[in-house]
């Protein structure tokens, strides 16, 4: 085992800081990709143009500021005489949607008046239209809501305890403790028959982007096994105590071995930089999926241009399969999903089926050609 | 006691074309054999065969009485087999290389003891990088790595194709003391002068008879 | 001249190493059109704002108290908030079969004492239940409920102020029960009817849909994958002594990329000016023959533009693999920066400099207002200048290179 090591140490030497460099990248490059998405994710934003075409009194101001404030949109206000040039501007789809707040919206809204106060213009490609539509039909049913609390509290005093005076403000207050107090009602989406998956609330899960340039740069990784395994050099382990098939797989596992240590690296700075956790065991499981699958390209393939495509490939169907997943219906689909796609084994913490297959595929290929050549 | 090498009615064919026919030959320790054919006569078959690394089609082949068979594998630690193409680590250094087998090798050496191997062949460039190492200089160590093991029968597959004079003669003179130890020596070359000064005896395999008559002819 | 001359035995080699694979191209062609129409046909699903046929979802309610009974009924009726779903009350174990026999796409479960802990400000939980085989339906159903119970949420608080306040008022239980259910349904009724306040409408300004939209991008990012394919097809590691002996013969870097260019550019457009075709036979993406010109046109310089890009990277990166990691992380840039992915004007504004240098949004950009917005002009001066200065610096890099190798 010592001289194995010792021999591997021999060849890694002359290429050590490259090696280390490709086996440090797939963390670099999360930190880099995630940190880059969340800062830039949340400005992302839903162009919405508000035309106020009567007189812009305490509620609109209220309510359009709420609008303002709110993380995913992007307003833009206009007066009545602007108002051909937003929706113009909406059908050269510069715009998500437009709202038109009518004449008669102040005092419609102070009025608990809910008809028709305002008009909403949308087109084709209107991707986030309902979700805009919602947040200000919120805003208003909060604002008309309260109106009424309002009312029926005036109401109720004037039956019950018509000595007491409270003013609006009071009340207003009272309704925002109550609303950040208690439990109000919350609600949960689950399937029959399968565990809920754990949600992640930034925009990019850190592990999920790991897991494929982790795929992707082990196959490069094993660019040195295709080059050993297909070099001239074989021969010469036809004399030695171990066969070259042999020593490639001792060396398969002190290169996962090392992954391993460096996984475990990853899984603590991810783990501290974005608050996000993975199962060990599935992450130990992922690992070992990975170096098999790299050490299998890289001894099927012709050559180390063929091993890196190859591995682009492998990485972009299983991106594909992972993106239509969503789409797939039946049990059997979502199952063979957990079970048998890397990734997302990795993200729902289960064990990697594929494992012991490719684990079978590899004792094959040791068994074959292991007598004397014709 | 038996000769160190015995090969049998050796047949070898690729599909239908015959390579080896009814093939015959002996030697014991301390000789130098030359092999000599045209291209394409068998020799690097035949070397190969020797060397466990083909199986023949037919025939047999016997090293200190006992036969390849099932045995391969052990016998393998008496032979050493210097292929035509450079087989090295490029980026490794001359010691390198040689520490790098040594530690897959069956018998234990250190480094001064592969140095000194080296030095034997005139290749004291340890820590230069094969990769910047001239012709010759592969051509030495591409021997060197394949006696390491201190075998008893060494196989060179034309060990000095394309090198210079100098280097060609300190092989020369190096092969020749290895026998003098006790080494059975099989060697393929196309340079005449060469194998005349150095074989002891010649074996001609293939079919042109102008190999066969410069043999004779002397 | 000689460099003419170079340049036409590099194609033609080239040409030879193309048609040797001319087993595996096929497939490496066909795959992005496969996975990338996959990919857009889904994102059409979940975006668009079509309605679809309604979709059957049940109601269940585990509390015995007559508030929710009467809420979940009101619910039941309601077909406001229930555009496109069809609502039924069942039973826990009637609902949970129906979901076996895939009869409905989801359920949703008033969990017991529902009513009481909701004005006791107590926590409750609407569960919905999604049927696994309809998992994208069920996503739609938890969007409408999500909204209901948004808005029952910011009820619930009034409520709770209101009783809150009728209890200092020295208002009795029973009363305030009365009170509070009343309220509940009052402010319910208007969640459920808070789609009279706004008067909708579809700008139909064009003669296309948004599934059209998607087509256009998918074509788009289809053709930039296959730039990217028909490159790695003739890139070759060529070794060292094999490029001696090029430069013995005075054959150049330049040479040698022009005709790489020239190859890619020329297999990649032919097969895109076909899509085009095809594309054009969909209805509502007709486009007149000019038309066709000038989408071909921007196209052209489209893949011209890219495949510098390409041969760039290559030359000034060493390493196939760091090469090839690049290549597919720029590829990836021109696509995030033509709004392939993602529409420009969903960007965060200090994006927006980058819209206006770069040569994918010019092409993708006008390809789409032609195809889709009946225009008859376009510019090209972004994709002009790119072209241009990408093999300025080609010519500089293949100038470099070779220096060095002196």
């Amino acid at each position: 085992m010592k001289n194995l090591l010792i021999t591997r140490w021999l060849l890694l030497r002359p290429v050590l800081w490259k090696v280390m460099l490709w086996m440090l990248l797939p963390l670099a490059l999360t930190i880099l990709i995630t940190s880059a998405v969340n800062e830039t994710g949340e400005d992302f934003r839903v162009p919405v143009a508000v035309v106020v075409q009567g007189e812009e009194g305490e509620v609109t101001r209220g309510i359009l500021n709420s609008l303002e404030n709110s993380e995913f949109i992007r307003l833009d206000k206009f007066k009545e005489n602007e108002q051909n040039h937003a929706i113009h501007q909406l059908e050269q789809y510069n715009y998500d949607s437009v709202f038109v707040l009518t004449e008669d919206f102040e005092n419609k809204m102070t009025n608990n008046d809910r008809d028709n106060l305002v008009e909403a213009h949308y087109t084709d490609r209107s991707l986030f239209y309902v979700p805009v539509k919602e947040q200000l039909a919120s805003l208003m049913q909060e604002y008309l809501g309260e109106l009424a609390v309002y009312e029926e509290i005036y109401s109720l005093r004037d039956e019950f305890a018509p000595e007491q005076s409270i003013s609006e403000q009071e009340i207003g207050s009272t309704i925002k403790t109550i609303r950040t107090d208690s439990n109000l009602l919350t609600q949960e989406l689950t399937f029959q028959d399968t565990e809920s998956s754990s949600d992640y609330d930034d925009m990019l899960n850190p592990w999920t982007g790991w897991a494929y340039l982790t795929i992707m740069l082990s196959v490069f990784m094993f660019d040195m096994i295709n080059k050993e395994y297909h070099g001239n050099i074989g021969h010469r382990f036809k004399f030695t105590t171990i066969s070259h098939k042999s020593y490639l797989l001792y060396s398969l596992m002190m290169f996962t071995a090392v992954m391993l240590l460096i996984d475990l690296t990853t899984y603590f700075i991810i783990n501290s930089m974005f608050g996000v956790d993975v199962s060990l065991f599935a992450l130990i499981s992922f690992r070992m999926f990975c170096s098999l699958l790299g050490f299998l390209l890289a001894v099927s393939a012709g050559s180390p241009f063929g091993l890196y495509l190859s591995g682009l490939m492998v990485t972009v169907v299983l991106l594909a399969l992972h993106i239509v997943m969503p789409l797939a219906g039946g049990q059997a689909v979502r199952w063979a999903y957990e079970y048998l796609h890397p990734a997302v084994s990795l993200m729902t913490g289960t064990m990697n089926l594929m494992l012991p297959v490719l684990l079978l595929i590899i004792v094959v290929w040791k068994g074959r050609g292991a007598l004397v050549e014709s | 006691m038996g000769h160190l090498l015995k090969v049998d009615a050796l047949y070898k064919s690729y599909g239908k074309e015959p390579v080896l026919e009814d093939f015959n030959m002996q030697a014991d320790r301390g000789e130098i054999i030359g092999l000599v054919g045209e291209n394409g006569a068998g020799k690097s078959t035949l070397l190969r065969i020797i060397a466990t690394l083909n199986r023949p089609t037919d025939g047999e082949v016997y090293i200190d009485e006992q036969s390849y068979g099932k045995n391969y594998k052990k016998l393998r630690r008496k032979i050493g087999y210097v292929p035509q193409e450079i087989e090295l680590w490029e980026e490794l250094s001359v010691i390198e290389n040689m520490r790098f087998f040594e530690k897959l090798s069956h018998e234990n050496r250190s480094v001064p003891e592969l140095k000194n191997l080296l030095s034997e062949l005139h290749l004291e460039k340890y820590d230069t990088k094969v990769s910047r190492l001239s012709g010759g200089m592969k051509r030495k160590l591409n021997l060197a790595i394949s006696l390491i093991h201190e075998p008893e029968l060494l196989l060179l597959d034309e060990p000095t194709s394309g090198i210079d004079l100098k280097s060609r003669i300190e092989i020369g003179k190096f092969l020749k003391g290895l026998a003098g130890k006790g080494a059975l020596i099989i060697y393929t070359s196309h340079d005449m002068t060469e194998i005349r000064e150095l074989c002891d005896r010649t074996i001609f395999i293939g079919k042109d008879p102008f190999y066969k008559n410069i043999l004779t002819d002397g | 001249m000689k460099t003419l001359k170079h340049i036409f035995v590099f194609l033609a080699n080239d040409i030879n190493r193309m048609k040797r694979k001319w087993l595996s191209l096929p497939l490496i062609y066909i795959s992005p059109l496969i996975f990338v129409s996959l990919v857009i046909w889904m994102a059409s699903l979940l975006f668009s704002p079509d309605e679809e046929a309604p979709v059957s979802v049940g109601v269940v309610n585990l509390d015995d108290s007559d508030e929710t009974q009467e809420m979940v009924s009101l619910l039941v009726e309601a077909t406001d908030v229930a555009e496109g779903l069809k609502l039924e009350g069942l039973e826990h174990e009637e609902a949970s079969e129906q979901i076996e026999n895939d009869d409905i796409a989801a359920y949703i479960v008033f969990p017991p004492e529902f009513f009481t802990k909701m004005i006791q400000g107590e926590e409750s939980r609407l569960e919905v239940v999604g049927n696994p085989n309809r998992v994208l339906e069920s996503h739609v159903v938890n969007e409408v409920i999500e909204t209901v119970v948004r808005h029952i949420r910011s009820s619930q608080a009034n409520i709770l102020t209101i009783n809150h306040y009728a209890e200092n008022f020295g208002m009795d239980a029973d009363q305030r029960n009365e009170l509070m259910l009343n309220q509940f349904i009052s402010f319910f009724l208007q969640t459920l009817s808070s789609d009279t306040m706004m008067d909708e409408s579809e700008s139909a300004h064009h003669m296309s849909t948004g599934y059209e939209y998607f087509i256009i991008n998918g074509m788009f990012i289809i053709i930039s994958i296959w730039v990217l394919v028909t490159h790695l097809a003739l890139v070759q590691d060529v070794r060292q002594q094999l490029r001696n002996r090029m430069r013995m013969f005075g054959a150049t870097y330049i040479a040698e990329g022009t005709a790489k260019t020239l190859l890619t550019f020329t297999v990649t457009v032919l097969m895109s000016i076909l899509f085009l075709y095809i594309v054009t036979k969909i209805d509502g993406l007709y486009i007149v023959g000019e038309n066709f010109v000038r989408v071909s046109v921007l196209m052209g310089l489209y893949i011209t533009a890219l495949a510098l890009v390409l041969l760039l990277i290559d030359w000034v990166i060493p390493s196939f693999k760091a090469a090839l990691l690049v290549k597919a992380a720029v590829l990836f840039s021109v696509l995030l920066f033509a709004g392939a992915l993602i529409p420009r004007i969903y960007f965060p504004i200090y994006f927006e400099t980058i819209f206006d240098f770069s040569f994918s949004y010019q092409a993708l950009n006008w390809i789409e207002e032609i195809m889709l917005g009946s225009r008859f002009s376009f510019e090209l001066d972004v994709l002009l200048i790119s072209i241009i200065v990408l093999s300025v610096m080609l010519i500089a890099a293949g100038l470099w290179k070779e220096r060095r190798v002196r």
